[in-house]
C-alpha cells in the first residue's frame, strides 16, 4: 500500500512539472494555432542558464534563467514566427521543428554532446517527511511551484483585461482583432508566459537530473505535447490536465515496470494515449462530440 | 462631403485571381445611415471588411475622418474610430455577457463618458444589462445580435459598419433589432449598414449602393424602396 502511495505521491509532484510544460505549450496554441515544437529549447537555454550561472548566488541563477527563457522565446516569435503568421499552418509548423533542431545544433556546438551540470537544487533532494511514504523537499517544492504559476496563470487571465484579451484571441482571434485586440501584443504575452514555464520546469528537473544536454527540453516536451493532445489542446484547462496526467502516468508507470522493461516506458504511455484519443478524440478532459468527418 | 466620416474611394480586392470587389467608391456623411444591398457574392461584406483591414486591399483608399486607413491592422482601425458588427455575430461563446462588452472597450480611444455610454448602451439593450453574467452562448441569436451591437457601440466609434445584422432572425426579432437601430441613429452614430433585406435596408438608410459583381450598380433613397423594377434591375443586370 505504501509502494502505491509513494508511486503517487512522485507522479503528482512529476505531473505538476509536465503541467508547466503542458501550459506553455497550450498557451501558444491558444493564440496562434501553433505547436511550437521549439517549447523544448527554451527549457534547454534556461538549463544551461543555471549550469553557467550554479556559482552565483540561487536567486541571481533563477532570475538569468527566467531571462534566457523569455529572451529566446520572444526572439524567435519576432524573427521565426512573426513573419508567417499569415502562412499555411504546415509552414508554421515545419518552422517550429527548424527553429527547435538549430537550436539544438546550436547547444551542440556551443556546450559539447557530454552536457552541462546545473546542480543548483541538489540540497532539495533531502527527504522532508519521512515514514513509509518519504516526501523529499523537491516535491513539495515541485508541487508550490506548479500551484503558484498555474494559479497565478488563472488569475492573470480572469482578472486582467489582457487575460481576457488572450482567452477572447485564443477562441476567435480574427474576431478579437476586430475589436481592437492588439495581436502582436497577446502573441509576444504568450511567448513571454511559456518562457517562464519553461524556465519554471528547467529549474525544477535539474533538481533530479542535473546533467544538461542539447536535449535536455526536447525530452520532456514530447511526453507534456501528448499529455496536451491526450487532455484537448483547445482548452488551456484541458491541456494542462493533460499534461499532469502523462506526467502522473509516466511516473507510475515507471515504478510498475520492472527495471530491465523501464526503457519500454514512452512506448507504454504513448499505447495509453493512442487509447484515450480512439475512445475520445477531442480529448480525455474535453467534452465529448459527435464523430465528425476529417476527410 | 466636406463632413464626409468615411470615405471608400476605388477600393478593389481580390481573393487570389477573383475580384471580389471593382472600384468601389462611396461616403457616409456624419450622422447618415448609407446602406449597402445586393445579393449574395456581390462583394458587400469584402468591402467592409476592407475597410477593417481584415481583408488586403488590392487597391483604392479608405479614409476615416479625412485620415487614410491603408496599410493599418484592424486593431488600429477600430482606434480610427471604426467599429464592426461581423455577419454571424462572433460573439464570444464561452466568456460573459459581460466580458464580451469589456471586449468591445478595448478598441475605445479613450474613457471619457464611458458611464453614459454603459447607462444609453443597457437602456437600449435591457436584455444585455439582464444578463450580464450568463455566457454569451446561452443567449439566443435575437440577444447575441443585441450583445454584438452593444460590443460594438462602447468602442465608440465614429462610424459602426453593420453586417448583415437581421441574419438567420425571426421576423420578430428582426424588428427589435432595426428599431434599436433607429434609436441609434437618432444618438447621432453615423452607420454604414450591409443588408440582405434590400426593402427593408433602402427604406430605412438615406441613401442606399446596389451591388453586383462587386461593383455599384445603382444609388437609391428612401423614396425609392417600393420601386422593386429597379431594384430587381440593378441585381440581376
Amino acid at each position: 500500500m505504501s509502494g502505491v502511495l509513494q508511486s503517487l505521491v512522485d507522479g503528482v509532484s512529476l505531473g505538476a512539472v509536465y503541467a508547466l510544460v503542458a501550459v506553455g505549450l497550450a498557451l501558444v496554441f491558444g493564440v496562434m494555432r501553433l505547436i511550437n515544437f521549439a517549447h523544448g529549447e527554451l527549457i534547454t537555454a534556461a538549463g544551461y542558464t543555471l549550469a553557467l550561472t550554479a556559482s552565483w548566488p540561487l536567486p541571481a541563477g533563477i532570475a538569468m534563467s527566467v531571462l534566457a527563457a523569455v529572451a529566446l522565446a520572444v526572439v524567435t516569435e519576432r524573427i521565426a514566427f512573426r513573419p508567417l503568421r499569415g502562412a499555411p499552418p504546415a509552414t508554421a509548423l515545419v518552422t517550429t521543428f527548424a527553429v527547435g533542431f538549430t537550436l539544438q545544433a546550436v547547444w551542440l556546438i556551443v556546450f559539447g554532446p557530454e552536457g552541462r551540470t546545473a546542480d543548483v537544487l541538489a540540497d532539495l533532494n533531502r527527504t522532508a517527511i519521512g515514514g513509509d511514504v518519504v516526501i523529499r523537499w523537491i516535491t513539495l517544492v515541485q508541487l508550490a511551484a506548479g500551484g503558484t504559476i498555474l494559479g497565478g496563470l488563472v488569475l492573470l487571465l480572469n482578472r486582467t483585461t489582457i487575460g481576457l484579451e488572450m482567452r477572447a484571441a485564443a477562441a476567435d482571434f480574427r474576431a478579437a482583432r476586430l475589436l481592437g485586440v492588439r495581436a502582436d501584443r497577446v502573441i509576444v504575452l504568450a511567448f513571454v508566459l511559456a518562457g517562464i514555464s519553461a524556465a519554471t520546469v528547467a529549474l525544477l528537473i535539474t533538481a533530479s537530473r542535473p546533467l544538461v544536454t542539447p536535449t535536455f527540453g526536447l525530452e520532456v516536451t514530447i511526453l507534456a505535447l501528448v499529455g496536451v493532445v491526450a487532455g484537448g489542446m483547445d482548452n488551456l484547462a484541458y491541456a494542462t490536465a493533460g499534461g499532469f496526467a502523462v506526467g502522473l502516468v509516466t511516473s507510475v508507470f515507471g515504478d510498475i515496470l520492472p527495471a530491465g522493461d523501464r526503457v519500454f516506458l514512452p512506448a507504454f504511455v504513448f499505447a495509453a494515449v493512442i487509447v484515450v484519443l480512439l475512445v475520445r478524440p477531442a480529448g480525455l478532459f474535453a467534452p465529448a462530440r459527435g464523430a465528425t468527418e476529417r476527410v | 462631403m466636406a463632413d464626409a466620416v468615411l470615405e471608400v474611394d476605388g477600393l478593389e480586392v481580390r481573393y487570389g485571381a477573383v475580384p471580389a470587389v471593382r472600384g468601389v467608391s462611396l461616403h457616409v456623411g456624419r450622422g447618415e445611415v448609407v446602406a449597402l444591398v445586393g445579393p449574395n457574392g456581390a462583394g458587400k461584406s469584402t468591402t467592409l471588411l476592407a475597410i477593417m483591414g481584415a481583408v488586403a486591399a488590392s487597391a483604392g483608399d479608405v479614409r476615416v475622418g479625412g485620415r487614410s486607413l491603408r496599410g493599418r491592422r484592424p486593431e488600429q482601425i477600430v482606434r480610427s474610430g471604426v467599429a464592426l458588427v461581423p455577419e454571424g455575430r462572433h460573439i464570444f461563446a464561452g466568456l460573459s455577457v459581460a466580458e464580451n462588452l469589456r471586449l468591445g472597450m478595448v478598441g475605445r480611444r479613450d474613457d471619457d463618458g464611458l458611464d453614459d455610454d454603459l447607462e444609453w448602451i443597457h437602456g437600449l439593450f435591457p436584455v444585455v444589462a439582464e444578463f450580464q453574467a450568463r455566457p454569451a452562448g446561452l443567449l439566443s441569436g435575437g440577444q447575441q445580435q443585441q450583445l454584438a451591437i452593444a460590443r460594438a457601440l462602447l468602442a465608440r466609434p465614429d462610424v459602426l459598419l453593420l453586417d448583415e445584422p437581421s441574419l438567420g432572425l425571426a421576423p420578430t426579432v428582426v424588428a427589435t433589432v432595426f428599431d434599436a437601430l433607429s434609436r441609434i441613429r437618432a444618438h447621432g452614430v453615423t452607420i454604414l449598414l450591409v443588408e440582405q433585406r434590400a426593402q427593408l435596408a433602402v427604406a430605412f438608410a438615406d441613401r442606399s449602393y446596389v451591388m453586383n459583381g462587386g461593383e455599384i450598380r445603382l444609388t437609391m433613397g428612401p423614396e425609392q424602396a417600393g420601386d422593386t423594377e429597379t431594384m430587381i434591375a440593378a441585381y440581376f443586370g
